[in-house]
């Protein structure tokens, strides 16, 4: 009885002691591989703070400002440029679910915003830039003109665009004079035109109006 | 027997017991009994008690081994987290978080010549591949380091990150690094004299790294500078424009937010690389690192000329001794002592204040502080803290020079700033109180939190200080700074244009034209002070080299190109909201003849 008992405790003496080396080897590996991180870390966050003085010494004005003459040729902003502010401007009305072919008329290019005037005529040249655009593709872009037939309220909002848009050499007086047969419109003009219920356009030009 | 049996089946049994012979009669002893009894009762109770404990560790014991060991993730928290050892001096940023000044770490490269022979490299071909990576060393020097023998030898001091990485991939054996940290101005000498630079043992010598030097010697957070990199870029690429345009000695320039008192920017030119401050570290640095070191805007001293003006009306307007309708006699020159004081702009009438103000009118200027008297004219500039050095986060603070005894003569030369010299950071600081609704702050060049009010102390009235703002934009509207004007920013300010007073004569070739502007006028934000030193008339400026003709327009453009960036938004200057806060009532009808 005595020899079974012994040899229980034995052997759970000799296992226990087997444990002990085993999570005591586990132990020293895991916290080896801890300093290696630990120091891996450390040797990161310098590399990241070098390439931080890195980073702003290339940042550095003088070495933008002549980057930026040769690569992009960007003017200072005027304060032309600025005179309306982000919530000055009126948010474009919802596109009617009724008018899908509008609708789906592709944001305008900021680019051709005032300047590529728009022949919207079915017989319009397909060689030109603008006529490439769907919403002037289809034959039945008539049907923009026809619910457009006031031309005023178009162009006090073109103003407003324009000057937000702030292109320099924005070419209003053309757009000012829209001629039944050729119409100088654009797709970002003709879904304001059309979008637009009469009552709600009133109120924008009251608005636009009241805040000069 | 019976004993010796009983002892037998006993634990307790040594094992070296021997039952006693048999012949022996065996007498039973009770006393003995009963303490082998307790012995084995405490035996057990031992052994148990052992069990248990040894039961619990072989318990804990599989728990770490066969299951995961329970919560032992809990403790990663206790760890200290891994960063880098804390740099010797903490970085210093500007508002935005732009790195103005870092420690960088600069290895020495040294080699083992002992190493590198025993590992058998052919030093030949080590030198020449070591000459092909560092700059300015030929192979020949190279190798004779290579062989010398001797266990160290450097092979180049300061290594860039890019050095250092190209001499690693070489892999020569022998061939190691010290490590070694410098510090390192990635901006170079945007901001030279705000940041300042520090000495071969990273100790401050200059601008805050000196001002500051205990801040940023102990501390592990960045310091934040009020600095605004891109705004401190415009205004020391447009000064050095009105240095080229003007061939002109120097120029300095400072940009304030006058609500707060924080410096956005602050430039003197010319101004020094702080990574190579080069001769300035000698004992005897030559003139030209001296005038290049030398921070124009805290350090020097200028008699600023009319722009004094706006504390002269200012202090007659707050103490009720002039009002913006009264009028003064500015017909003839003022005669006293040997002084002649006329105007540069004469009108040779009658002027009003505003008109004083706006064409600078030096007689009409006198007559107002005369009027007044000297001790509220000095007591007026003390409060304002023109008397005394400004409290500023920098050593190198210029002392104003004012006479000691404040006589008739100099109550009308202060009147219109000769006579009296202060740094440019004086005039700022007490500008900005002079248009901010009259509440002095202390100028910082650390950020502020936004938003945030810091303490001032009243100098001047609200009314005084609104008379002031309507005064500042006359001058730009129709008087000498009409050139400043930057459309929709509605600036509003004061020429000022000295001459040089060198060794108690008065050059008349030498000025000093100094502009404050303040933008935008009917609600102040900020203040922008330029000045520029010996500026020379050219054929643009109609041979003029006043205030009006050289810093006025370049602080237009300077204005125009920061607005956007410290986000005022232009306004019409038509608005009624603008006109409505900088008519004059007491003019209204009556036009400011155009100068």
């Amino acid at each position: 009885m005595i020899r079974i008992a012994s040899l229980f405790w034995l052997a759970l003496v000799a296992l226990s002691g087997f444990a002990t080396f085993k999570v005591k080897y586990t132990v020293q590996d895991i916290e080896e591989e801890l300093n290696k991180a630990r120091k891996q870390t450390i040797a990161e966050q310098q590399e990241i703070h070098v390439l931080r003085a890195e980073w702003t010494a290339l940042n550095q004005p003088e070495r933008l400002a002549e980057l930026n003459r040769r690569v992009l040729s960007l003017a200072a902003i005027t304060p032309k440029q600025l005179q309306h502010r982000i919530e000055d401007i009126p948010l474009r009305p919802m596109p009617e679910p009724a008018e899908p072919l509008i609708a789906a008329a592709p944001a305008p290019d900021p680019a051709a915003l005032g300047r590529v005037p728009v022949d919207v005529h079915p017989g319009s040249d397909p060689a030109s830039p603008a006529a490439a655009t769907p919403a002037n593709a289809r034959s039945d872009a008539d049907t923009v003109v026809a619910v457009a037939p006031v031309p005023k309220p178009a162009v006090a909002n073109l103003q407003l665009i324009s000057s937000a848009e702030a292109a320099p050499s924005v070419a209003a007086p053309a757009v000012l004079k829209p001629a039944p047969a050729r119409l100088e419109a654009r797709p970002q003009l003709a879904k304001i035109r059309s979008a637009q219920q009469p009552r709600s356009l009133d109120r924008l030009i009251d608005e636009i109006a009241g805040s000069r | 027997m019976q004993s010796a049996q009983r002892l037998d089946g006993n634990p307790c049994r040594p094992r070296h017991f021997k039952p006693p012979p048999p012949c022996a009669p065996v007498v039973p002893d009770e006393r003995a009994n009963q303490v082998l009894e307790t012995c084995r009762t405490r035996l057990v109770a031992t052994a148990a008690l052992f069990a248990v404990v040894f039961l619990v560790v072989v318990l804990r014991l599989a728990d770490v081994v066969l299951l995961s060991g329970g919560n032992a993730e809990s403790h990663i928290g206790r760890l200290p987290p891994a960063a880098p050892p804390p740099p010797a001096r903490a970085d210093i940023v500007d508002r935005n978080g732009a790195l103005l000044a870092t420690m960088l770490p600069k290895p020495s490269l040294f080699v083992n010549s002992k190493a590198l022979l025993a590992a058998g490299q052919d030093p030949n071909q080590a030198a020449a591949e070591l000459a092909a990576v560092l700059p300015g060393k030929s192979p020949a020097e190279i190798r004779a380091r290579l062989v010398s023998g001797k266990s160290f030898a450097y092979l180049q001091r300061s290594l860039t990150p890019h050095l250092q990485y190209a001499v690693n991939r070489l892999g020569i054996p022998g061939v190691d690094f010290t490590p070694e940290e410098r510090r390192f101005y990635p901006l170079g000498d945007l901001a030279a004299h705000v940041v300042g630079y520090c000495g071969i043992d990273n100790e401050g010598l200059a601008g805050v790294e000196r001002g500051l030097d205990a801040t940023v010697r102990g501390g592990h957070e960045p310091v934040e500078l009020s600095l605004d990199a891109r705004v401190q870029y415009i205004l020391r690429e447009e000064l050095m424009k009105v240095i080229g345009d003007f061939s002109a000695k120097g120029a300095a320039g400072i940009i304030m937010d006058v609500r707060t008192g924080e410096i956005i920017a602050m430039v003197s030119l010319p101004d020094f690389d702080p990574n190579h401050p080069g001769d300035a570290e000698a004992n005897e640095p030559s003139a030209d690192a001296k005038e290049r070191i030398f921070n124009k805007i805290t350090l020097g001293d200028y008699e600023m000329g009319s722009a004094f003006k706006i504390f002269n009306t200012a202090m007659a307007l707050d103490a009720g001794t002039a009002t913006m309708t009264k009028s003064y006699d500015a017909i003839n020159p003022i005669q006293i002592g040997r002084f002649t004081i006329t105007d540069y702009h004469g009108k040779h009438r009658i002027l009003s204040v505003p008109e004083i103000f706006t064409y600078s009118s030096n007689i009409g200027s006198a007559r107002m502080a005369m009027e007044a008297g000297a001790e509220r004219q000095r007591g007026f500039l003390a409060r304002l803290g023109l008397l005394k050095p400004v409290p500023i986060e920098f050593d190198e603070l210029s002392k104003p020079h004012y006479p000691a005894q404040w006589r008739e003569v100099n109550v009308i030369t202060i009147a219109y700033g000769h006579g009296i010299a202060v740094s440019p950071l004086h005039v700022a600081t007490a500008v900005s109180a002079v248009v901010n609704g009259g509440i002095l702050h202390r100028p910082t060049v650390l950020k502020l939190p936004p938003g945030a009010n810091p303490p001032g102390e009243r100098v001047i009235s609200e009314k005084t200080s609104a008379e002031m703002r309507k005064l500042m934009r006359l001058v730009v509207e129709y008087g000498t700074a009409k050139l400043a004007a930057a459309p929709g920013y509605v600036v509003g300010g004061k020429t000022g244009t000295a001459e040089k007073n060198l060794g108690g004569h008065y050059q008349e070739k030498k000025l000093l034209s100094d502009f404050v502007a303040v933008f935008p006028m009917h609600d102040p934000r900020y203040l922008v002070l330029t000045l520029v030193d010996e500026p020379h008339g050219t054929k643009q400026s109609f041979g003029y080299a006043t205030a009006g003709w050289t810093v006025a327009p370049a602080t237009s453009r300077i204005i125009q190109r920061i607005a956007p960036i410290l986000g005022v938004a232009p306004v019409d200057e038509a608005s009624p909201a603008v006109t409505q806060a900088l008519t004059i009532e007491g003019l209204q009808g009556k036009r400011i003849e155009s100068y």
